[in-house]
């Protein structure tokens, strides 16, 4: 048989073509999940230096009493703080005591300089030498603020602030000062006293304690209710308040103060102060700081303002306002 | 290739299976441990991430309230974590060392090997530290807007590296272990299909020596009359568990197919014996050998069967040619001899002794005319006179005939005759030769006396008139069978017969295109049994004539 050269290498190559896809096809598929080279930096570990972490520099320092976590105190305050850095030129940070009780004492100490603080702790930093100089103006818009007592609008038992004896009150919490301090010295005013209630509940926690208050009365579980004023203007999307009635209001008290711990250079103080009183919502950038640190402004503030809480104190034979 | 070409069978399933099992081993091992590894990394790093995260988020307060126990209890917690953590520490925002895992200071190269860019949630950097590998895993301690500090993860790439070879060593083992088993199960299976095909084969060659009685095929294990509950014993297929039902033709469910195999298959697709009984195609080779072994061992019989009979027409043909050709040669001797005797018996005194000598002469003579008579008869030598005639009109002027002399000798003559019958074309005299000698024959059989029973059917298949006569007589053994139409064959005592009935009454029926045959012990569907009764002890015979009928339905 005589084999055409032409044809046997046409075959020989389709046949190499083949081989040659085949051994692609294989190294395709034991290259499939091959990593790229990642980049390396190289460190010498055995370059070693004793670290001391440096103590903080000398500062004026600020804290808020805490009554939330540590990170929401200073994401509130922060920019604040910053804002009273830049416009005093001093060297303000915050500090984070851990308890009420560590606020308390960090003033006595000197470690904090100026206390953002309720009117109950206030009282106690001034027996301690502290002076309020300044407080915010509330969410309300006004610089204090008040307790509500409310009932069902149904609820005809309940006519006056009389008629609450015997019946079942909801309050906010046993340290909470318009949702239940203020209305517990209202009471007291009026000449009822614990022991007249048939029952008296705290919201459970934690959140939204102020709004389980009323939906506490709305729904019939208690009569009464005590909370801080402006609560219900919160709730008016999600129940119906035409079923509320607010029985009584108590007087209004100071709100949040700030105190300049005992011997702090009057100069300073009055350095911050001016800056804090230059904070106004209507200027968009002091709006921002102020809305951080849920206030409204701050305006100027003497002990004597605080004289109402000491009264209310000793009627409700509170040593002081603890967490 | 023509290496490959000269391997067992099973080698080469083995080889096949094998090569197929190495070449995915050895393409998937290599791809899957790297993809595998890479899998295991990637989970690395997200646990790194996660647990620098976690760092992170739990160092917020204690960087805030600058709580630097608390710090160092959070990275010595982590470090606890778990294996291959090298180390953890934590810097503040302006990239201090707060708090870290080392022992005899801070590595301080470490700061900045893994820079964190603005707003990322977290950086992974392999740093090489000259020993080993490490993946450092960077996450910004944020409160709010603001990062106050990092949290920072060692995680050993080589303890990663470790889990990840333990894993390709468990693949390859994996792949190394699946191709051994391959290999073996390859080896049982190729053994397994192997003997089936030499099993084939050793029948095949045992068909080719002749031997067709062998089974290639398995036996079944669930046979079709035991999955139907069936008690159908006619039904082909009873019994028969060397073949599946579907190979018979026949069978009598009620949703078989009648017809014949590979055709009947369309009906047994939902039956549920085919469902439990078919096999894979070495079964159906198998069995089809089988089905052509046993169709062979059919025709083949059938083959030997027609030989036997052609045999014999020849036999009786050349038989009758010479017998015809001899006594046609003797007839005229013959007469002469019995003219003369006659002659001389006039010259002869009726006294002389002589005179009986001539008697005998003329006797003999004419005893042997009625052999050559006989002879010219069964080679057709005769001339006969054919006409459209009544079978049972022929039968029963015949059993008149004989009738009264059979009971004298206590046999007795039943009829069963069909009242259909068709003419034939016939030689009435002839055939009534034929019913004589077989009647004769009949009663000469039952020398205690019997029953004949004749009876005539008309075939309307075949278009023939079947006329049987049967007898409650010892029969005819298997080895007289064979015999019985050859001329002069008798197994009456001498002088009773001339062996020449049954070899005549063949010669007269051949001549009339028809077929005479003859069966011992009689058959159970002749059902002598009814009209007979219970007379009927012995064997008994019975002559079966078939002779066309003289105006044909069937074309053929």
């Amino acid at each position: 048989m005589v084999t055409n050269p032409v044809t046997s290498y046409k075959k020989r190559a389709n046949s190499s073509i083949r081989y040659l896809v085949l051994i692609c096809f294989l190294l395709a598929l034991v290259c499939t999940g091959c990593s790229k080279d990642e980049p390396v930096v190289r460190v010498d570990l055995t370059k070693r230096v004793e670290v001391t972490p440096s103590q903080p520099a000398r500062a004026i320092t600020y804290a808020y009493l805490p009554q939330y976590s540590h990170s929401v105190s200073f994401e509130r305050h922060r920019r604040l703080v910053e804002r009273l850095a830049a416009a005093t030129g001093l060297h303000i940070r915050q500090v984070f005591p851990n308890t009420f009780d560590a606020h308390i004492k960090m003033v006595e100490r000197g470690e904090i300089d100026i206390s953002f603080s309720n009117p109950f702790i206030y009282i106690k930093l001034a027996e301690i030498g502290a002076t309020a100089f300044a407080r915010s103006i509330e969410s309300t818009g006004k610089p204090d603020f008040r307790g509500q007592i409310i009932c069902r609008r149904d609820n005809t038992k309940i006519r006056d602030i009389q008629d609450c004896r015997g019946k079942r009150w909801i309050a906010v919490d046993p340290s909470s000062a318009g949702g239940y301090l203020f209305a517990l010295g209202h009471f007291i005013e009026q000449g009822i006293n614990l022991q007249d209630f048939s029952e008296v509940a705290f919201a459970p926690g934690p959140g939204g304690k102020q709004e389980k208050v009323v939906f506490g009365v709305y729904t019939g579980q208690y009569d009464i209710g005590s909370i801080r004023n402006g609560t219900l203007s919160i709730l008016k999307d999600r129940i119906d308040l035409s079923q509320i009635r607010i029985l009584a209001e108590t007087r209004a008290y100071p709100g949040w103060v700030y105190a300049a711990r005992k011997d702090l250079d009057p100069e300073i103080v009055d350095k911050i102060a001016k800056a804090m009183f230059a904070l106004t919502m209507k200027n968009k950038k002091d709006a921002v700081i102020l809305e951080a640190a849920r206030i409204r402004g701050i305006i100027p503030a003497t002990d004597a303002d605080y004289n109402p809480i000491r009264d209310l104190a000793d009627k409700l034979q509170l040593s002081y306002y603890m967490e | 290739m023509n290496f490959f070409l000269r391997l067992k069978f099973s080698t080469k399933i083995i080889l096949g299976i094998s090569g197929i099992m190495v070449f995915t081993a050895l393409v998937l091992t290599p791809s899957v441990s790297r993809m595998a590894a890479s899998a295991l990394i990637k989970e690395n790093k997200k646990r790194g991430v996660a647990l620098a995260g976690g760092l992170a988020v739990r160092a917020v307060d204690p960087i805030l309230t600058r709580d630097l126990l608390r710090l160092r209890n959070i990275v010595d917690d982590v470090q606890a974590m778990g294996d291959g953590i090298v180390y953890a520490f934590i810097l503040d925002a302006k990239n201090q060392v707060l708090v870290h895992t080392f022992q005899n200071g801070f590595p301080i190269d470490l700061i900045n090997a893994n820079g964190i860019e603005k707003k990322a949630t977290s950086r992974i950097q392999l740093l090489d530290t000259g020993n080993e590998f490490i993946y450092d895993f960077a996450a910004p301690v944020v409160v709010g807007e603001s990062q106050i500090g990092t949290g920072r993860i060692g995680l050993s790439k080589s303890i990663i590296q470790r889990s990840v070879n333990r894993l390709i060593l468990t693949i390859v083992a994996l792949s190394a272990g699946t191709l051994l088993l391959a290999i073996l199960l390859g080896a049982l299976f190729g053994r397994w299909v192997t003997n089936r095909l030499a099993l084939l084969k050793k029948h095949v060659e045992e068909i080719v020596k002749g031997n067709l009685d062998l089974q290639t095929g398995p036996l079944l294990k669930h046979n079709c009359w035991e999955i139907m509950h069936c008690e159908l014993e006619k039904c082909p297929a009873y019994g028969d568990s060397r073949r599946r039902c579907w190979y018979l033709a026949g069978t009598m469910c009620s949703q078989c197919d009648h017809a014949m195999y590979p055709q009947k298959l369309q009906s047994c697709q939902s039956c549920p014996i085919y469902k439990e009984n078919i096999g894979d195609e070495i079964q159906d080779l198998a069995e089809t050998f089988d089905v052509m072994a046993l169709s062979l061992k059919t025709y083949i019989s059938e083959i030997r069967n027609y030989q036997e009979q052609l045999i014999h027409a020849q036999k009786m043909e050349s038989i009758g040619k010479m017998a015809g050709g001899v006594a046609h040669e003797i007839n005229t001797p013959l007469g002469i001899i019995l003219g003369y005797a006659q002659l001389l018996q006039d010259d002869i005194d009726p006294e002389d002794e002589m005179m009986e000598g001539m008697r005998i002469i003329e006797k003999q003579a004419k005893v042997c005319r009625k052999i050559v008579a006989d002879l010219l008869k069964f080679s057709r030598q005769t001339e006969t006179a054919k006409s459209e005639m009544s079978i049972n009109n022929s039968l029963l002027e015949t059993i008149v005939l004989v009738e009264h002399t059979f009971s004298l000798n206590n046999v007795s003559i039943q009829t069963d005759l069909d009242d259909k019958e068709k003419y034939i074309i016939g030689d009435p005299d002839k055939l009534k030769q034929v019913w004589l000698n077989l009647l004769n024959n009949a009663k000469d059989a039952m020398l205690q006396g019997g029953v004949i029973l004749v009876r005539s059917e008309v075939d309307t298949e075949k278009d023939m008139m079947v006329i049987s006569i049967a007898d409650t007589g010892p029969g005819i053994s298997e080895k007289n069978m064979k015999k019985i139409f050859d001329p002069f064959f008798t197994t009456k005592s001498v002088g009773k017969g001339t062996g020449l009935g049954l070899s005549v009454s063949f010669g007269i029926i051949k001549d009339h295109k028809g077929r005479i045959r003859a069966q011992s012990p009689l058959p159970d569907d002749l059902r002598m049994g009814e009209i007979i009764g219970n007379r009927q002890k012995a064997p008994g015979t019975v002559f079966v004539v078939e002779i066309p009928v003289a105006h044909p339905v069937n074309p053929d």
